[in-house]
């Protein structure tokens, strides 16, 4: 089994769902985001490149991409980080000592850190609002998107942020089943994958905008 | 044996003037540092029970106690690991003097052969705990030993670090071990420790013909332990694709040659110290501080070399990824900061230690001080440029910015302090100098 | 030049070191896609016992001068003093994270 993830920049619209979703389902606290969106166009958040009327903006939702050849994984001291067989690039949380070397070695700037004692909001002491299978990480390790292992693990293939995309704009699947979404999407489209000059070999692919202009 | 004049003493015991006279500014020097010392635990303290949100260190792209998802990013690595990685720097002081006395036969540097050890000794050590400063769950670095994976960079740091600390001790002790037992002769006060200390040591020519070549030996072996060292502390850096400022194939070399200068500096500082406190003149001559400034020039020629071919490679097409964080060193926050470490941290130094070739009469033994310090304070300075500037311009998004608060400030000054008080104990228990040096 | 026991130690500080590392190799779990292995917990504590080999194979150095009491005795200390400072550290700092 080979999970992969296709996000269709055509249908994004930057609304931020998918990161709302996946920060209450894996209980991220204050200041920590697994999945963020980029704006790929002018010099602020959500401003387009260009002068009126040639104005440019298209969206970039960015998780982990679990690699195949995960520099992360390379260079973490301790093997916190595993590739597990169905190709989650897994960060073991109770064995994290907090080096960072992760987030300095991911081209993709993915990895956050917990800084401080993390600090919900809604506060998470009455009762949880994430997921029950997922802990609560301590302060001083890292962390980052799990591609929902915790409902891959029960057999649903549908992690947090593919389930509340309102645009649909969001699919996830096994790649080695030819008949799945995700391989029809990749077969059928022009996909593309962030910085493959690296050779990580990540398993998030990307439908291109519409606009031939814009370049992922 | 009147310890206290001053004059009129052996040559012996002009050495072991270092460990028997203590004045009132010895003193005030430890008293300083024990308050200073304090004040970096109190820091320590504040950092362990609040988290490493007290330093100026933050993730990529994230930022704590923010509610928004806009935010530049920051550093992940700051000054802990610069720190880190200028003790390493300092502590290749030890086996490049070693090395040269006893591989190449250069008895006259044998005088200073032992502080650089010391020295070596308490780097080490100093690197080590830079990073315990820096991990977010020290209390699991007992991880490292049970899980540590071999093919990361930072376990080769480990088992590199190690061996070289554990090399250094059986070194020292084996170099130390005639002068102990002349010590527990000489201060009957402290014979327990010295005699217990000493191991049965007889003392005979054939005992002391099996220390040298052993201690040989064991120079020889250490030599490419303290390569390997700073080059795989350079790896941690070096072999990062994710990082094109750092993925250059100098890197090992670049940061062994800086070391060595890190270390021979250091050297040159603690000689002329010790020359001065002890006023040891005819023991630490003139020559031998030459000798050493020299050694000093010439390493920092080759460093200059390595990194003018570093920013040529980067700067020439116009065109490379790593350009980008170039500028950003060159004309963005950090530009003055990056131009006075280049010009005064490097090029004063420079001038100082390129002068003596134009005329034998022109070595300043003071003036060269000066540079030993300006010039290991420039490598400080150069090894952050290295660090943080790469990690403030991330391939996908806009740079943040690093400023390392005072709590941080003070966690890192304090393996300075640590240092210091380690050295000065090692001071007044052992002869700084091997007394071999005026044994015949 | 080398005696029996410093010979007999270097080649047991070997051997222990040899034993760490492919401990390490065989707990292993090589993806054979990919150059490097990337998914690795190897035999739990071999990087300590490499460690120790280390340790051993610089000893040799003391094995050709002191006497057996006084080698195993800077032996010892040498290998249990670096676990206690992991452990000192270890105790201080988990006493204080939160």
């Amino acid at each position: 089994m080979k999970l992969t993830m296709v996000i269709d920049l055509s249908r994004c619209i930057g609304c931020w769902s998918c990161a709302v979703g996946c920060k209450l389902e894996n209980d991220e606290p204050i200041g920590i985001w697994w999945n963020r969106i980029l704006t790929n166009g002018g010099e602020e958040p959500d401003t387009p490149s260009g002068s009126y009327p040639n104005l440019r903006m298209t969206y970039l939702p960015i998780n982990c991409q679990h690699c195949d050849n995960a520099p992360c994984i390379k260079v973490c001291p301790v093997a916190a980080l595993r590739k597990r067989d169905d190709g989650i690039v897994f960060l073991d949380w109770s064995r994290c000592i907090g080096c960072r070397y992760c987030l300095v070695a991911c081209p993709y700037g993915i990895p956050a850190f917990n800084w401080n004692a993390p600090v919900q909001s809604p506060d998470n002491s009455q009762f949880r609002i994430g997921n029950p299978a997922v802990p609560v990480r301590p302060v001083g390790v890292s962390e980052k998107c799990t591609f929902c292992f915790q409902r891959v693990d029960v057999g649903n293939l549908t992690p947090k942020c593919i389930e509340v995309c309102p645009a649909g704009a969001r699919f996830f699947g096994d790649l080695d089943d030819p008949n799945s979404e995700v391989s029809q999407l990749i077969q059928n489209k022009p996909t593309v994958r962030l910085r493959e000059e690296l050779g990580t070999e990540p398993s998030v692919y990307y439908v291109p905008p519409r606009n031939p202009a814009i370049k992922v | 044996m009147d310890m206290k004049s001053g004059y009129n003493l052996t040559p012996e015991d002009s050495i072991l003037q270092s460990v028997t006279r203590t004045g009132t500014a010895f003193y005030v020097f430890v008293c300083a540092l024990l308050v200073l010392t304090g004040e970096f635990l109190y820091a320590w303290y504040t950092q362990l029970t609040t988290g490493l949100v007290v330093t100026g260190m933050r993730s990529i792209y994230n930022a704590p106690n923010y509610m928004g998802p806009y935010i530049a990013g920051g550093a992940p690595w700051g000054i802990y690991i610069t720190n880190f990685i200028f003790w390493i720097g300092i502590s290749h002081a030890g086996i490049a003097i070693s090395a040269s006395v006893r591989l190449m036969d250069l008895k006259k540097y044998k005088v200073v052969a032992r502080m650089a050890e010391v020295l070596t000794l308490v780097a080490l050590p100093m690197a080590g705990l830079s990073i315990v400063f820096d991990q977010g769950r020290p209390d699991r670095i007992i991880n490292l030993l049970i899980y540590g994976r071999f093919q990361s960079p930072m376990l080769w740091d480990l088992t590199a670090i190690t061996t070289y600390f554990m090399g250094t001790i059986v070194y020292l002790y084996l170099s130390l071990r005639g002068d102990i037992d002349e010590l527990a002769r000489k201060l009957p006060g402290r014979e327990w420790f010295y005699k217990r200390l000493a191991m049965n040591y007889e003392g005979t020519e054939s005992e002391k013909e099996r220390h040298n070549r052993t201690l040989w030996w064991l120079a020889l072996a250490i030599v490419p332990i303290m390569v390997t060292v700073h080059s795989v502390v350079s790896f941690v850096f070096g072999l990062m694709i994710a990082r094109s400022s750092w993925y250059s194939t100098i890197f090992a070399i670049y940061f062994v040659v800086g070391a060595i200068v890190s270390g021979v500096a250091a050297v040159y500082s603690l000689a002329w110290i010790f020359r001065w406190t002890y006023k040891w003149e005819s023991l630490i001559t003139d020559e031998v501080l030459k000798g050493v400034s020299w050694a000093l020039r010439n390493v920092l020629i080759i460093y200059i070399y390595l990194w003018i071919a570093e920013e040529l490679t980067t700067r020439y097409m116009g065109a490379s990824d790593d350009l980008r964080v170039s500028n950003y060193l060159w004309f963005g926050p950090y530009a003055p900061i990056f131009w006075t470490m280049a010009i005064v941290g490097f090029g004063i130094p420079a001038i100082i230690l390129l002068k003596p070739i134009f005329g034998k009469r022109h070595f300043n033994p003071r003036l060269t001080f000066a540079a030993s310090i300006i010039l290991n304070v420039a490598l400080w300075v150069k090894r952050f440029t290295i660090v943080v500037p790469s990690l403030l311009n991330p391939p996908l998004y806009q740079t943040g910015v690093y400023i390392p608060t005072p709590t941080e400030v003070s966690i890192m000054l304090g393996t300075f302090w640590l240092a210091a008080l380690l050295y000065v104990a090692f001071v007044k228990l052992f002869p700084i100098i091997d007394l071999d040096v005026v044994k015949g | 030049m080398v005696n029996k026991s410093t010979a007999a130690v270097l080649i047991l500080g070997f051997l222990i070191l040899l034993s760490g590392l492919s401990l390490w190799v065989l707990g292993d779990q090589t993806n054979s896609v990919v150059s490097l292995p990337l998914a690795s917990t190897g035999i739990l504590w071999a990087p300590l016992l490499w460690i120790c080999g280390i340790i051993v194979l610089l000893s040799a150095a003391f094995a050709n001068i002191l006497r057996a009491k006084y080698y195993l005795l800077w032996l010892v200390s040498l290998i249990v003093g670096y676990i206690v400072i992991f452990g000192i550290i270890v105790a201080i700092t988990a006493s204080l994270i939160p």
